[in-house]
């Protein structure tokens, strides 16, 4: 089943130098089941962008996008630990609306990774932690040439990445 | 476990010391780097060949030698053995890694392959290094043509 039109945030900032521990990456993969990923660092540029069906378009640029994107998370997580009646185990993880879903993972690091999906899929977060420990640690905190907060242009990442999340039973067979 | 974050705490200072000696150097001595990092390993290759073999018998020539830079002190340092060794049978050996370990997260086919060398500097003095401490002098550099593989070619030197 397909959704009709899945939104896809997605935005590649310029990385800038990072001193303190609050940037996100933000690797958003819209499943069609995934339709777009994104990787968001701390302080709000987005290290990776990548989409698989992503539908329709939104009329602003990528960088607004992103810096959107940022805004929204921050601002759900922090409402969301406030709100909550009860003690927080793990915090925001998804928002649903009829046509999509966002998922949402953070790591200790704060590096936050973004997820949208269609409604078919449960709870993807082992998802995103395997990019996160199995993709993102091995193929560029293990790289010399790649920089922590930078923008990803390593190669291997964008083709492991990409087997990685094809290779996942939710992910529909005639995906283009 | 305790053997895999070992690896791990080893890639990390590997990588570490070649983006610091790169970082030091002045601009008039950016080629001694890669000289700086094969005498380092050198150093650690002399020391690690006197560990490794502290059990083992004395080797028969120089083709056993070879054999066991291949087998045990490549699965010693890099958890695999050599893929391919080859010789001429007149003191020129080469040895292939197709999944060389410190080449496997950088890149898996054209990108980044200029900066391969600096990486492959301390290896190859890490060979020259054991193989001297082993008896045999050489000399020995390393090629990529296509990431992660890579061939060192180490040449004997009969005085």
């Amino acid at each position: 089943m397909e959704s009709e039109d899945e939104e896809e945030l997605v935005s590649s900032d310029d990385n800038e130098k990072l001193c303190d521990r609050s940037d996100t990456a933000y690797v958003t993969n819209h499943l069609a089941l995934p339709a777009s990923c994104r990787i968001l660092v701390r302080n709000g540029t987005c290290l990776y962008y990548t989409e698989w069906n992503r539908k329709t378009h939104l009329s602003m640029s990528k960088d607004e996008e992103f810096k959107l994107m940022y805004g929204m998370i921050f601002s759900i997580k922090s409402f969301v630990s406030r709100i909550s009646p009860y003690d927080l185990k793990d915090g925001f993880l998804n928002f649903k609306t009829s046509k999509y879903k966002l998922h949402f993972y953070e790591t200790p690091s704060g590096l936050k990774l973004v997820m949208n999906t269609d409604l078919t899929a449960g709870n993807i977060r082992d998802v995103l932690h395997q990019i996160y420990s199995n993709i993102y640690v091995e193929y560029i905190v293990k790289n010399p040439m790649c920089e922590l907060g930078v923008p990803i242009k390593s190669e291997l990442f964008k083709t492991k990445l990409d087997d990685y999340i094809r290779g996942l039973s939710v992910f529909p067979m005639k995906l283009s | 476990m305790a053997q895999l974050s070992d690896a791990v705490l080893f890639e990390y200072l590997h990588i570490e010391i070649v983006g610091y000696i790169h970082r030091c150097a002045d601009e008039n001595e950016k080629d001694h780097c890669i000289a700086k990092l094969e005498s380092l390993g050198f150093r650690v290759g002399q020391s690690l060949v006197e560990r490794f073999t502290r059990e083992s018998t004395r080797f028969k020539d120089e083709l056993d030698t070879m054999k066991f830079i291949c087998k045990d002190f490549w699965n010693s340092v890099y958890r695999k053995q050599i893929d391919n060794l080859r010789t001429n049978h007149q003191g020129v050996y080469v040895l292939q890694d197709n999944k060389f370990r410190f080449l496997t997260q950088i890149s898996n086919g054209k990108q980044y392959m200029d900066v391969a060398p600096k990486f492959l500097a301390f290896p190859c003095g890490m060979i020259r290094g054991a193989l001297a401490n082993l008896g045999v002098n050489s000399v020995v550099t390393a090629e990529v043509s296509a990431m992660p593989a890579c061939k060192f070619q180490i040449q004997i030197q009969r005085t």
